[in-house]
């Protein structure tokens, strides 16, 4: 397979992707509530930002542990380079005040982090294959809504997934080079400083790796001249420059390192299983159903590009087959990939879904934890793309009305692919985690198929005007599954009134939350009892769907009369 | 200077023209899907029903309105949208219904064509659409609850007995008490419960609730947690007694669904002799059983014990919710 040239007109419509992209996130993150998790990271970000002032002034105590675990302790169960990030925007805010809301500064890094992967792809799939894979792939993902979603957060589920990307492109290109191994080795170590989905990729690239060796020896014994190195160079790259940056860039890890990497590993390797519900049963552990990654992305994606994706899988199967069967499944000679490209893309986008179906894992978080698929999987929907483009280039050409517009086909064709997922990824916000796409029947369909209504608390963000309006001056709300950093999070932001504030129980509280998901239903019982009343005064709805809610203490509403 | 470690050769990037036939077909299904996707969403959000779908619903269903109507959501994840629309018209008796025994009529309210659980299988006596929300009428048998057990908790006595039986009274709580919620914090104890528990036992209290059964349902029941090594009894005076006494039970979902504690045993007495007894197990969900009434004693009043035990009571956040079942005229005329 042969590399396709990119120049800087390329990195040009990649980088104005990631602008576009982060403009939009940065105007629609003043909708978004902030979530649990983001409220966490908000509070490491803190500490992390004094310790970093320490260092900035000078302070000669700033590298002792004490000083080190005193603000890397917090939240030390995920490595620092994102919430690191989060850190040192929220100490340029506070120093030039670059955002209009404090939220924002700390969101600003996940966003760009997340956005990078747009860029990534573009020149991806342009050098692989050609620019229409590229495009496809990285608008299709831009518009997943989830992906949307995930974006805005300061979390590191965007940021990783255009981490994953990063290191399989740079590994691939050092396949063909050795200055890119180096590149390989540098962003390895970034993404295990991202997150632990990095150690996924060791296995990925192995298994890669032995249909790129089986590939040339079946060259080689048929008689054809060396392509490809069967020592497997990238392994000395990740090995060698992956951990010392791991190491380097995570104070946390500076003093006890061995200890504290087996207690980092342990607790994602014992993670503790969250509920999440799925058709209708809650799951609050081990066995995880199969169907779990593929029939939430069956009903969180817009069909259109679905189709466009599974389509170009099946038009590149051929490139898929081990060797032995792939240099005999009429594929042209110029055509074989010593590389196996392919092979990369498709065990990249199987293994988080993979990872996701086994029993034992996790589920919990949606498909926030496989959005690594997507990206590879667009790539394949590339094809697709780019066949169905030139097809209606061909008919546009074939007709005299239509012939002017037939050099417009690229965009024609990415309208009518993409229309439905930028209506639905529109249609989407702020509720993110709560939408579900066609297949589903919508977001009253996925209601009705007992799907996750939201986690994490975040809608709590959307009653904001509602709690402007009634909550009595200095009153206080019972939160529910929100955060109180997360629920301040909204004053600060100056979004919320700052004299509503958190009620610790319901009986203090002058209105009590319910996030409607299965498990919080005794929550709502709840309520009913301490306030006597099964009467919401208000709900918030997502097309007709209740998301939130809201009950007044009759109590404390008779005191304020 | 590197070398390369693989040959990649740099090749024009144009090539192919016509496409052959199946990029046709893809382009076609595509548009076909794409229009589609659009339609469906427009036609999905088209169908949301409005707030004043809801209260011309509810200006229609509180015209008709009469004693002994219940309501019932379909499906079951609008019930908070009804339950707002509704008002006064649901309280947590009907909200968290065991069955329809005690109603003489139900409205469905119902969006999207969806239909109850306990809506009768036959065509409803009324039906009108208010928009996107559908009402629907049924009349239901005659009611058959003459006393539910739930409604005289507070008049009613607890008591506790320990492993070397001798037994204690629980002292009636006035107030509701501590109201943290929360998942850890369980079913909420209201006013006017029982406190069975000596110190560091806040979970042995009796008292009208609302629990969450294995379905994650809500079932105003009388919480009722067993005593470790002991007996927890709950005792109604002058009952007015009818056929029958129908309880339901079960266990907090948290407890219920992970299917390790120990059975509860549920017995009832009648002026102190056995007339039903039940074991629930983890898994048995809100599980119905009924205790006949001595023919002899129909008609006539009595005193009512139910005594839950348990082998093992940690994390047995048992409720139960009974009511005696007859004929109600009948028994309104007895002496």
């Amino acid at each position: 397979m042969t590399e396709r040239p990119v120049g800087w007109r390329d990195h040009l419509v990649g980088l104005a992707m990631v602008v576009v992209y982060v403009a939009i996130l940065l105007v629609t993150s003043r909708d978004l509530g902030m979530t649990r998790d983001e409220g966490f990271y908000v509070d490491a970000a803190e500490s992390y930002a004094g310790w970093f002032s320490q260092v900035f002034r000078g302070d000669p105590h700033a590298f002792e542990q004490s000083a080190i675990d005193a603000a890397w302790s917090n939240n030390h169960e995920h490595p620092s380079l994102v919430k690191g990030l989060f850190a040192l925007s929220w100490l340029a805010q506070q120093r030039w005040h670059l955002f209009p809301e404090a939220s924002m500064s700390f969101r600003f890094p996940g966003m760009v982090m997340s956005a990078l992967v747009l860029w990534i792809l573009y020149v991806f799939g342009a050098r692989a294959y050609s620019r229409r894979v590229g495009l496809f792939a990285a608008v299709a993902y831009a518009l997943l809504p989830n992906a949307f979603y995930h974006a805005h957060l300061d979390c590191f589920d965007g940021p990783i997934v255009s981490m994953l990307t990063l290191v399989t492109y740079c590994y691939w290109r050092a396949l063909s080079s050795r200055r890119w191994l180096i590149a390989l080795g540098i962003t390895y170590g970034l993404c295990l400083e991202t997150k632990h989905n990095a150690w996924m990729l060791p296995l990925i690239f192995f298994a890669h790796w032995t249909f790129v060796a089986g590939t040339e020896l079946v060259r080689r014994r048929r008689g054809d001249r060396p392509r490809a190195k069967l020592f497997p160079w990238w392994i000395l790259a990740m090995g060698l420059l992956g951990p010392p940056i791991f190491v380097g860039l995570w104070p946390w890890l500076w003093h006890d390192t061995q200890a504290r990497i087996a207690e980092y590993v342990g607790f994602h390797v014992n993670h503790v299983h969250y509920n999440i519900e799925y058709l209708g049963h809650t799951y609050f552990g081990p066995p995880s159903p199969a169907s779990y990654p593929w029939v939430m992305t069956l009903f969180t994606s817009p069909l259109t590009v679905l189709v466009i994706a599974v389509a170009g899988l099946g038009y590149r199967f051929r490139q898929l087959l081990p060797p032995g069967l792939y240099e005999r499944a009429r594929i042209a000679p110029s055509e074989i990939d010593p590389r196996r490209l392919d092979v990369l893309l498709f065990g990249s986008f199987l293994t988080p879904m993979f990872v996701l179906s086994m029993p034992w894992t996790p589920i919990f978080g949606g498909t926030k934890h496989f959005l690594a698929s997507f990206p590879m999987l667009f790539l394949f929907g590339g094809h697709a793309f780019d066949r169905m483009t030139r097809a209606l280039k061909t008919e546009l050409a074939a007709h005299p009305r239509t012939r002017e517009v037939a050099p417009g086909a690229t965009a024609i064709a990415l309208s009518i692919a993409m229309l439905p997922a930028a209506i639905d990824t529109a249609h989407s916000h702020p509720f993110g985690l709560s939408f579900y796409s066609f297949p589903a029947g919508g977001v009253p369909g996925g209601a009705d198929r007992g799907m996750i209504r939201q986690f994490w608390g975040f809608t709590t963000g959307s009653l904001v005007p509602w709690m402007n309006e009634h909550v009595p001056e200095g009153g206080r709300v019972w939160i529910c599954d929100s955060v109180p950093t997360a629920f301040t999070m909204l004053s600060r932001d100056h979004r919320m009134r700052s004299d509503i504030g958190v009620a610790w129980d319901l009986a203090s509280a002058d209105y009590a939350i319910v996030h409607h998901e299965q498990h919080f239903n005794i929550v709502d019982f709840q309520i009913w009892e301490a306030y006597g009343t099964v009467t919401p005064v208000y709900v918030l709805d997502y097309d007709g769907v209740p998301i939130i809610s809201v009950y007044e203490n009759p109590e404390r509403a008779a005191m304020r009369r | 200077m590197f070398r390369p470690l693989m040959t990649a050769s740099i090749a024009p990037p144009e090539k192919k023209e016509p496409e052959p036939r199946p990029g046709r077909l893809l382009l076609a299904l595509v548009l076909a899907v794409s229009f589609t996707e659009v339609l469906g969403h427009a036609i999905e959000v088209a169908r949301v029903p409005t707030p004043s779908d809801y209260d011309a619903a509810f200006a229609f269903v509180r015209s008709e309105w009469q004693p002994h109507d219940a309501i019932a959501s379909a499906p079951r994840w609008n019930d908070p949208n009804v339950r707002a629309a509704a008002g006064d018209l649901i309280d947590d008796r009907m909200a968290g219904r065991s069955d329809l025994d005690a109603y003489a009529r139900l409205w469905q309210i119902s969006i999207r064509g969806a239909r109850a659980d306990d809506a009768p299988p036959e065509a409803p006596e009324l039906a009108r659409s208010f928009g996107e929300v559908r009402v629907e009428r049924w009349t239901l048998p005659p009611p058959r609850v003459t006393y539910d057990f739930t409604d005289h908790v507070a008049t009613a006595h607890a008591y506790r007995r320990g492993s070397d039986g001798l037994e204690t009274d629980c002292h009636l709580v006035l107030s509701r008490g501590p109201a943290p919620g929360g998942l850890p914090a369980g079913p909420q104890a209201t006013a006017n419960h029982f406190d069975c528990g000596s110190y560091g036992e806040p979970w042995l209290w009796v008292g009208a609730t609302v629990n969450e059964d294995l379905e994650l349902r809500p079932r105003r029941s009388i919480y009722q947690h067993p005593l470790e090594g002991g007996t927890i009894s709950l005792s109604f005076d002058d009952v007015p007694l009818g056929e029958s006494i129908v309880l339901y039970s079960g266990v907090w979902w948290e407890f219920e669904r992970t299917r390790d504690g120990a059975p509860i045993t549920m017995v009832i007495r009648l002026d102190g002799e056995e007339i039903g007894r039940g074991v629930h197990r983890d898994g048995d969900g809100w599980a119905r059983m009924e205790a006949a009434i001595p023919e002899a004693r129909r008609g006539s009043h009595g005193t009512v014990r139910f005594e839950v035990t348990a082998e093992g009571a940690y994390h047995r956040t048992y409720s139960w919710q009974a009511s005696m079942r007859g004929d109600a005229a009948a028994i309104a005329e007895a002496p």
